[in-house]
């Protein structure tokens, strides 16, 4: 017998006789370090107003000037009731007490106020930072495709100090998460990375079966690809997507090696088959369960969570009679409307939708993760779990755009507040003949927020500032006029590579 | 230089007037019938191409009889869940919501490596599972000597089943350091565990998930010609989307496949066989999907819809019988029947092979032989189909339809609308008027909007006002109160000046169409919808979209022609196949 099989054959039985895989790097570590994870949970389409949304303005009591705007926070607790068994921060952000108590508000924060400072259509890519995935009106995003932040944070030696065994779990096909086609090396096109729609089969990838008895074989398919490397008879852009494969199953071969064990029940059902108008909150809590499963379980510590089931048939909102996007995502601005009829109007029907999703979704994973003892405290502690839209008070918007969160990234951000980024003093639309007439202020760059994010996740400046005009993560349009004037624009994108104010602690 | 125009259109006109363009930057402007064919010019190649999913997974299915014929159906049940890591491609594209094909989705990802690793260790220890306490799989794989006591015939046993199994797996025979670097696998000891590793190994090899292609030796000067193994998989996969058989893997090893007439016959062979379903089917399938149909069934139980919809009611299944039906369409077309692209996109006849949409054609129920002919007159091509008039609601769509065949068949872009402009759309009265009023009071309420839908959009959607929602055929349209009150059977007004070309010409303003019939004519006349197939099929065989600097445009242009000059479809399928870009490979 050889020794590599000898080896093989050891370290099989070992993975073998275990039902999931855990990093013993990651572990030694772990009494040092906080495991940071983060959720983003994007929802698209519609837009919610501010008095559907977000507390009440009276609770923003303090203020910091930043010398071009100011910034205004207030307590969340201060705009907290509990009545009648719903716990509630406002309309949407209202659940029974028991998923919504007071102390996870305490966990919690409101952000409002923050800025694409560009036209935009749809941005499925956006609520990460790939505003060149838009699916509309590409001409007015010139710039190029570039890598979403959570997978800047998966391939950043600073966030997994191990390989993990799933780099990042993305759920549900929302085109939501890009990145390299070699994402080690950082090279080639940059395209869609793979979505899980079956929760079961998200599961399933925590653990590689081998043939009983033996061993992983992932460093001979490795060494077969590298044979194949050295034959001058292809072409170099051959190699380069061969490259890619190979970074591939390197990843795989490493993630195998660091396995340990982490007892989990299997799941008994899937999502793929509940993502309709019925079942789809059960759905959402399937996913979720998994992915507080491998946040348990350090099997992954990134999971990208699309509630826009609007593009796969279901919606929160459960509205079937028509056409979601004519009668509702587009109507919830107006005044008067001929559809829907009652007992909703357009902007009920998306205030309800909206209101499932984050209780169905969003708090159904933050107090599983609040429920998961590590160190002392949970690992929602550790975690920072967000929830972004694509448009801020009327569909297709830049203005105000939203972002709940849940944990504190093992205390990198301050919570329990409630953030207002918008200069008051800077109207960018009245908006008198719409529903609710709210207006649109200018305010701080979604740059910034997602910038803060990866900084709050601990990933330095040189895993994602290549390339940016302005030292931060992301790319910019020049069309400021889009951002009010040019001097605020560049002031404000100036310093999107600084923390949002009351952000951090 | 040699150039050949083969038509010239303008066509340039179209984008003027709107704002913007929907999709990806690629098709900013109209491809149009422009080909320019310079034979001198080397076409590009598209870079280790990967097996899309589909043909991934017909690999699988195809190789598992091959290690156990007897056990393969329970073999394939036992590996079912493994295949759920792999990436599902998805339809891909300059435009992938209309026209957007699978095979161009050629993305890299994680999960691609381990998908192949976990379906290749599924089907290791399917191999080695014993039955009856013996590894009857394995003795069926590679012989009793692999399971027997003996072990003086170990080494031989696993050399000959990697160079058997081996050989197929990789589409090519094994060369000597294969034999070698495969053989290494196992220790020095052979166990039965050993065959499992090689397959697992073999089922994640770059031979097997990508077309390795590296051209006949002696040759290295773009392009290069394949080798006989390499064109053998190119056909392979080009219609059947799986491995090679047994006779195009004969040809391949005695090099015969390089001769012209012989690689013709297995060209034709191959496009005769109805293995050949599987690829086409993915290609019109893909093509003609209408993305923008949602469920049918969505609005049973509501007043309105409850009226309209009288004795029928649509399931999920009725949508997909719809669907279906343009693949089969295409099928029947492309491969079943001697006929011309004018032919297919005027076919007056129903491939519904289900009783829900025969009745909604009133047509029998079609299983092979001649299709029936639909009972409606007025009913043909692909833009009458249910899959395409149909909504789910009482109000039919002229503005998807529109944009349907404005991108889906004649491949030319359209403006994108203002970001608000559903807002106005909601001003709109909606109850007691018209599909078509509607469509028509939404193009003229802004002049932004008027650009595009009144020339380019919607003059394409109203000859098929005469069906209905749930694709029926109608002389009237019923219009209803939200209570499902009748309030009118307002007269259907089918007449459009299509604005084909958009060209600004006398003929092209002022032609009118009264139906789908007369629709379909002006289109062909344009060759528009052939220019569209020819890129679309040049993009399914290819794996990438035709090169903007007209260097794809020799097989362009001959597949085009083909189609203007009415030759069969089944010879424009094989065409392809015959063309040089298809039998070299351009290094790069």
């Amino acid at each position: 017998m050889s020794t590599r099989r000898s080896f093989l054959r050891g370290l099989g039985g070992f993975v073998l006789a275990i039902p999931f895989l855990e990093s013993l790097e990651r572990t030694a570590s772990a009494a040092t370090a906080t495991k940071r994870r983060f959720v983003a949970f994007t929802s698209n389409h519609g837009g919610a107003l501010g008095a559907d949304l977000h507390p009440p303005q009276a609770i923003l009591t303090q203020s910091q000037n930043l010398g071009f705007q100011s910034v205004r926070r207030g307590p969340l607790a201060s705009a907290y009731s509990s009545t009648g068994g719903v716990g509630r921060l406002s309309p949407i952000l209202s659940a029974p007490a028991t998923a919504l108590p007071s102390a996870l508000v305490a966990k919690m924060n409101v952000l409002r106020g923050l800025v694409v400072p560009f036209s935009s259509g749809h941005q499925r890519a956006g609520h990460l930072g790939n505003w060149a995935a838009a699916n509309s009106d590409s001409a007015q995003v010139p710039f190029p495709h570039l890598p979403t932040i959570d997978q800047v944070m998966a391939y950043s030696s600073s966030f997994y100090t191990a390989t993990p065994r799933m780099r990042a779990m993305i759920a549900l096909n929302n085109a939501g998460s890009w990145n390299y086609q070699n994402p080690t090396a950082r090279s080639g096109p940059i395209g869609r990375v793979s979505a899980w729609t079956s929760s079961r089969a998200m599961f399933e990838q925590f653990t590689v079966s081998s043939v009983p008895g033996r061993g992983p074989v992932v460093d001979r398919v490795l060494a077969d690809y590298q044979r194949l490397r050295s034959n001058t008879r292809i072409s170099a852009q051959d190699k380069e997507r061969l490259d890619a494969h190979i970074a591939s199953v390197d990843d795989l071969d490493k993630s195998i090696k660091g396995a340990r064990a982490c007892a989990a029940t299997t799941p008994t059902d899937d999502s793929e088959h509940l993502l309709n108008d019925v079942d789809i909150g059960k759905a959402y809590r399937l996913i979720c369960d998994v992915v507080a499963i491998a946040f348990s379980c350090d099997t992954s510590r990134i999971a990208v969570i699309p509630m826009s089931p609007y593009y796969f048939g279901a919606r929160f909102s459960h509205y079937t009679t028509g056409s979601y996007h004519s009668d509702i995502a587009h109507q919830a601005g107006n005044v008067t409307q001929a559809k829907p009829t009652p007992p909703y109007t357009a902007r009920e029907w998306q205030t309800q939708g909206y209101r499932r999703a984050f209780e169905e979704a969003f708090l159904y994973l933050v107090n599983k993760l609040d429920a998961i003892s590590e160190g002392t405290g949970t690992v929602l502690d550790a975690s920072l779990v967000t929830w972004t839209h694509e448009s801020g008070l009327y569909t297709h918007r830049g203005y105000d755009l939203p972002v709940i969160t849940a944990g504190s990234a093992g205390g990198a951000i301050s919570t329990g507040n409630h953030i207002d980024y918008r200069d008051m003093a800077r109207v960018a639309a009245t908006n008198t003949t719409r529903a609710g007439a709210e207006a649109e202020y200018y305010g701080l760059s979604w740059h910034q927020y997602l910038g803060s994010v990866l900084k709050v996740m601990g990933i330095p400046p040189t895993d994602y500032t290549a390339g940016s005009s302005y030292g931060g993560y992301g790319q910019y349009h020049d069309a400021q006029t889009y951002y009010g004037d040019a001097n605020t624009f560049k002031i404000a994108l100036g310093i999107a590579n600084t923390m949002l104010p009351f952000f951090a602690p | 230089m040699v150039r050949s125009y083969v038509l010239v259109l303008g066509v340039t006109s179209m984008i003027a007037g709107c704002r913007g363009v929907i999709g990806e930057g690629d098709e900013l402007q109209p491809p149009g019938t422009i080909f320019q064919c310079d034979p001198s010019v080397v076409p590009p190649e598209l870079p280790l191409r990967r097996l899309s999913e589909r043909q991934y997974r017909n690999s699988i299915r195809d190789l598992i009889p091959l290690l156990s014929a007897a056990d393969a159906p329970t073999i394939q049940t036992e590996i079912a869940s493994a295949f759920a890591a792999y990436p599902v491609d998805s339809r891909s594209g300059p435009d992938e919501e209309f026209g957007g094909l699978r095979r161009l989705d050629q993305s890299l990802y994680q999960e691609t490596a381990n998908g192949a690793y976990s379906v290749g260790q599924a089907v290791a220890k399917a191999l080695l599972k014993p039955k009856g306490g013996k590894r009857t799989r394995l003795t069926s794989a590679a012989g009793a000597c692999a399971t027997d006591t003996a072990t003086a015939n170990d080494g031989a046993c696993l050399e000959a089943f990697i160079r058997s199994f081996g050989g197929r797996v990789l589409r090519r025979p094994l060369t000597a350091d294969d034999v070698a670097f495969y053989t290494s696998i196992a220790g020095t000891t052979i166990e039965p565990e050993d065959y499992g590793d090689v397959v697992a190994v073999l089922l994640s090899a770059p031979r097997f998930l990508y077309f390795v292609e590296e051209g006949q030796e002696g040759t290295n000067v773009s392009p290069v010609p394949l080798t006989a193994y390499e064109l053998a998989s190119r056909l392979s996969y080009q219609f059947w989307q799986t491995l090679p058989d047994d006779e195009l893997r004969a040809a391949a090893e005695d090099g015969s496949l390089l001769d012209d007439s012989v690689y013709t016959a297995q060209v034709d062979r191959l496009a005769a066989d109805p293995r050949a379903a599987d690829g086409i089917r993915e290609l019109f399938g893909d093509w003609l999907e209408p993305t923008f149909l949602g469920p049918l069934e969505a609005n049973i139980g509501t007043p309105d819809f409850d009226a309209f919809r009288g004795n029928l009611t649509p399931t999920p299944e009725l949508r997909e019988h719809m669907v279906e039906e343009l693949a089969r369409m295409g099928q029947y077309y492309a491969l079943e029947t001697e006929a011309s692209f004018s032919d297919f996109f005027r076919s007056d006849r129903s491939f519904a092979e289900t009783e829900d949409l025969a009745a909604i054609y009133q047509t029998p129920v079609w299983s092979s032989g001649e299709p029936p002919k639909f009972t409606d007159p007025g009913r043909e091509g692909i833009l009458s189909r249910a899959a395409i008039t149909a909504t789910g609601f009482v109000t039919t769509r002229p503005i998807m339809k529109g944009v349907f065949a404005r991108k889906v068949i004649l491949c030319d872009p359209i403006g994108e609308p203002p970001a608000d402009v559903m807002d106005v759309v909601g001003t709109l009265p909606t109850v007691g008027v018209t599909s078509r009023g509607f469509a028509e009071s939404i193009s003229q309420v802004r002049a932004d909007c008027a650009g595009c839908h009144k020339k380019i959009i919607n003059p394409l959607g109203f000859p098929s006002e005469n069906y209905d929602g749930l694709g029926r055929a109608r002389t009237t349209e019923a219009v209803y109160s939200p209570a499902g009150e009748l309030l009118a059977n307002a007269p259907i007004d089918t007449t459009s000046i299509p604005y084909v070309r958009n060209d600004g010409s006398p003929e092209d303003e002022s032609t009118m169409v009264t139906s789908v019939a007369e629709l379909d004519q002006v289109l062909l006349a344009s060759t528009k919808p052939q220019a569209c197939f020819a890129r679309r099929y040049f993009r399914f065989t290819f794996g990438r979209v035709e090169d903007k600097t007209h260097r794809d445009d020799c097989a362009l242009s001959e597949m085009y022609s083909a189609l203007v000059d009415g030759k069969s479809m089944t010879s424009v399928v094989r065409m392809i196949a015959l063309r040089s870009e298809f039998r070299t490979r351009t290094l790069q």
